[in-house]
């Protein structure tokens, strides 16, 4: 159970790095939240974060499963999550905003997380 | 000089992709399928579908070899697979007086009632097969094309990097809802950049385990340094020697077959042989003529299960039992490692002592590893799995790719040449057509039921022959369609293919359910039995996405 | 992407051609191709000889020899093979596959008095 639990932990950090990858890109800022432009901090912070989670899935699928099926399944697994994301911001871009609250949780003074309908320009 | 390097790779991605995709989407399909292929075997041969859950581990001495002393009456080679996870039966195979050709029981792992021949070949006999060498055998043609589609394979995804100007700026764009030419570029780029890690890895490691056939003289160049006369001396005798190569894989064990097979292709020069056995450790021992006892061969076992883990031996190889050169070889399972392990533990038939063992050195282990990557013989599900969805995704960049190209050139008004129509015929053929033709040889299967032969032809090849006949009838039906209607023909065969995937799929899971009783109600709650209800669900699903899809399609063909 | 495709055929590029002249041209170009692949498949086997010989000498045990190289081999391969179809031109293009495979054999040939 617990190995299943860490699955569901890898791809969740992966999914979650990828989401901000996404947000860190104009494009998909714009979904989320409210202020047209991201500032370059602002993008830096998310890519590093974004990177963060990524060697945090890493790390957990090395624990899980050690060395040589640990690098596999997290190659693997990067590339679904980031096909899920894809597929998340092609269907319903609005689940990124809990990321995007996330990450303004961390961040106060990113604008708020925009709550009216916004334009999905693409 | 840029620009013009980024233009030559364009055109040999056209080009390459032009003539090669069509090959690459089987190859990568039934890749796909080989990932679960035991489980498709399952559902093939509805007599093996046994739970492991209830069974013993068989004692060697009591319960097998008593089995094999009343029937391998002369045998030069026992072969034993124990029983495993996805493989529910024990299989015997040995050889006879009268032939080489190893025969091949299965027994059950708890009863040990012989189980009723399969007469089918399964997906483990002819669409891995298909994967990598086409079935076409003869002078390794069929691992040939394959090799040069996967060179093509890897010079498409380096070029599609290359010419693919925005790769970070596009990384999640998916227009799904842009029109179909937008959405179809998106996904072909897309899995084309998010997938490369693992279609490289698969390509190369496909091409590399193979070595032996795509580059071939390698030993013999290697091994004239070493001994500069071998070559001009023992060339005379290769003759012999290949007949005698010959042999020894006719009477090698069905999973050494697989491998073999897939690795060396048929010619081996003396150079290659010594490879093989030094490299691989594959010898076999000469029998010395004086009779001997058998000793036992459980407390080998357990010996060598001590030392390496319970369940560690999955193979017991008996070479000229009753002989004082007979030698027992157990080989080990890769369950537990990425790469594969072709160590092995030897002792002595007569004696029962330890003899020295195989121990692959560590560069051949970094090959072992790349090669276990490729053949996915371990147990671990999930990575299964995701291997199962990258490869679809795969077959997915392979089949936007085609489409690409097409439905650029359809949209034009009027320019509906030879060439496009021909590409459009041959996208429906290699994309649906396959899809169709899996689907056929599944129905042809239950339809056959275990039946031995039927109208004088034996089973194992009707459903072969379903396959291709049906693959045929689906280029047949793209050609008529395109080719009586230019401009909207291809639109007609995609739905009216779509259609006949999802029915039979339908069929498919139906059949299943009539001719042995499993329904998805029982496989998935009352008797759990995952192997085959996963097939009947992904056969469902394929099923619902084809009927979207070919709904999708007639709308598309109204407006 | 597309847009660039088709000026960038050549048929295009030449225009108003007859049919007879078009087909020689593709004919002609597909056995270009189909050439320069065989060829570069050679100079690779080639390479592969020389680095598996090399590997060798240098102290590795033959077996494993085969194995490295064979495996670099289709790197050589690829490499190539990309190296080949980027060259400006079909002279260029022979120019420089036809010294690779001829610089290729050679090193093949030394390496094999060598022993």
């Amino acid at each position: 159970m617990p190995k299943d639990l860490l699955l569901v932990a890898i791809f969740s950090a992966a999914y979650l790095s990828f989401a901000l990858f996404a947000l860190s890109q104009v494009r998909h800022w714009r979904v989320v939240f409210d202020k047209a432009l991201p500032t370059q901090r602002e993008v830096l912070l998310l890519r590093s974060l974004g990177i963060l989670m990524l060697s945090i899935s890493l790390a957990l699928s090395l624990v899980r499963d050690g060395a040589s099926f640990g690098s596999l399944l997290w190659i693997t697994m990067i590339g679904v999550a980031a096909l899920a994301v894809a597929l998340t911001l092609a269907w319903r871009p609005r689940w990124l905003r809990p990321a995007g609250k996330l990450f303004s949780f961390t961040h106060p003074d990113t604008g708020r997380v925009n709550h009216k309908m916004n334009q999905v320009k693409g | 000089m840029k620009d013009g390097f980024r233009t030559r790779m364009s055109l040999l991605h056209t080009w390459a992709g032009l003539i090669l995709s069509g090959l690459l989407f089987a190859i990568f399909w039934t890749g796909t399928l080989s990932v679960f292929d035991k489980e498709i075997d399952r559902w093939m041969m509805p007599h093996t579908r046994i739970h492991m859950d209830t069974v013993r581990p068989l004692s060697v001495d009591r319960e097998i070899i008593p089995l094999l002393a009343e029937r391998a009456e002369g045998a030069k080679a026992w072969t034993i697979v124990l029983p495993a996870e996805r493989r529910p039966f024990l299989t015997l195979a040995y050889d006879s007086a009268k032939s080489h050709i190893a025969q091949r029981n299965s027994f059950h792992p708890i009863t040990l009632e012989p189980l009723p021949a399969p007469n089918t070949r399964g997906a483990s006999n002819f669409i891995y097969p298909f994967h990598h060498n086409l079935t076409l055998r003869q002078n390794n043609i069929g691992a040939l094309l394959v090799g040069i589609a996967s060179m093509g394979m890897l010079c498409l995804l380096i070029s599609g990097i290359v010419i693919h100007r925005r790769i970070f700026a596009d990384f999640f764009t998916l227009r799904l809802l842009r029109g179909f030419g937008r959405a179809n570029l998106d996904i072909h780029n897309l899995t084309g950049v998010v997938l490369l890690p693992f279609t490289i890895v698969i390509t190369l490691s496909g091409l590399m385990i193979a070595h032996l056939i795509y580059f071939p003289k390698a030993p013999d160049a290697v091994f004239a340094q070493l001994n500069p006369a071998s070559v001009t001396q023992e060339r005379p005798k290769s003759k012999v020697r290949e007949a005698s190569r010959k042999r020894e894989q006719d009477v090698s064990s069905e999973n050494e077959d697989e491998i073999t097979d897939a690795r060396e292709g048929s010619r081996n020069s003396p150079a290659r042989s010594r490879f093989i056995a030094e490299s691989q450790g594959r010898v076999r021992p000469q029998a010395i003529g004086q009779p001997a006892n058998i000793a036992a061969i459980d407390p080998m076992i357990a010996a060598t299960e001590s030392e390496l883990g319970q369940g560690a031996v999955y193979m017991i190889r008996v070479s000229n039992p009753g002989d004082a050169g007979g030698v027992v070889a157990l080989r080990l399972n890769s369950d537990n490692s990425v790469s594969q392990n072709i160590d092995n533990r030897r002792f002595s038939t007569a004696t029962g002592e330890e003899l020295a063992h195989f121990n692959s050195s560590s560069t051949t282990n970094i090959f072992n590893f790349i090669a276990g990557m490729h053949y996915i013989k371990f147990t671990h599900w999930p990575l299964r799995w995701l291997y199962f969805i990258a490869g679809l995704g795969a077959c997915a960049l392979i089949a936007t790719g085609l489409l690409h190209w097409t439905q650029a050139r359809n949209q034009k008004q009027g320019s509906t040449g030879f060439n496009v129509s021909f590409m459009n015929a041959h996208n429906i053929a290699a994309i649906t057509g396959i899809i169709s033709a899996t689907g056929a040889f599944l129905v042809v299967n239950r339809l056959l039921n275990n039946r031995e032969q039927f109208a004088g032809i034996s089973s194992r090849d009707l459903e072969v022959y379903a396959f291709f006949g049906v693959w045929l009838a689906c280029l047949l039906h793209a050609l008529i369609r395109v080719f009586i209607n230019k401009q909207y023909g291809y639109r007609k065969a995609w739905a009216e293919q779509c259609w006949t995937i999802a029915l039979i799929a339908i069929a498919a899971v139906g059949l299943n359910w009539i001719t042995t009783g499993d329904h998805l109600l029982k496989t998935l709650f009352t008797h759990t039995y995952w192997p085959v209800a996963t097939l009947d669900l992904v056969l469902v699903i394929s099923a619902v996405m084809a009927i979207y899809a070919a709904r999708k399609l007639s709308v598309i063909r109204e407006s | 992407m597309l847009k660039k495709d088709s000026r960038l055929s050549h048929q295009s590029k030449r225009g108003n051609q007859s049919a007879v002249s078009k087909w020689l041209f593709t004919t002609g170009m597909v056995a270009h191709s189909i050439a320069i692949c065989l060829l570069c498949y050679l100079s690779s086997g080639q390479l592969v000889n020389t680095t598996g010989a090399l590997l060798y000498h240098m102290g590795m045990p033959w077996t494993d020899a085969v194995v490295v190289t064979s495996m670099l081999g289709f790197i050589y391969l690829v490499l190539i093979l990309l190296w080949a179809f980027s060259r400006n031109g079909v002279l260029r293009t022979w120019l420089n596959v036809s010294s690779l495979t001829g610089f290729s054999i050679f090193m093949a040939w030394i390496i094999g008095a060598l022993a």
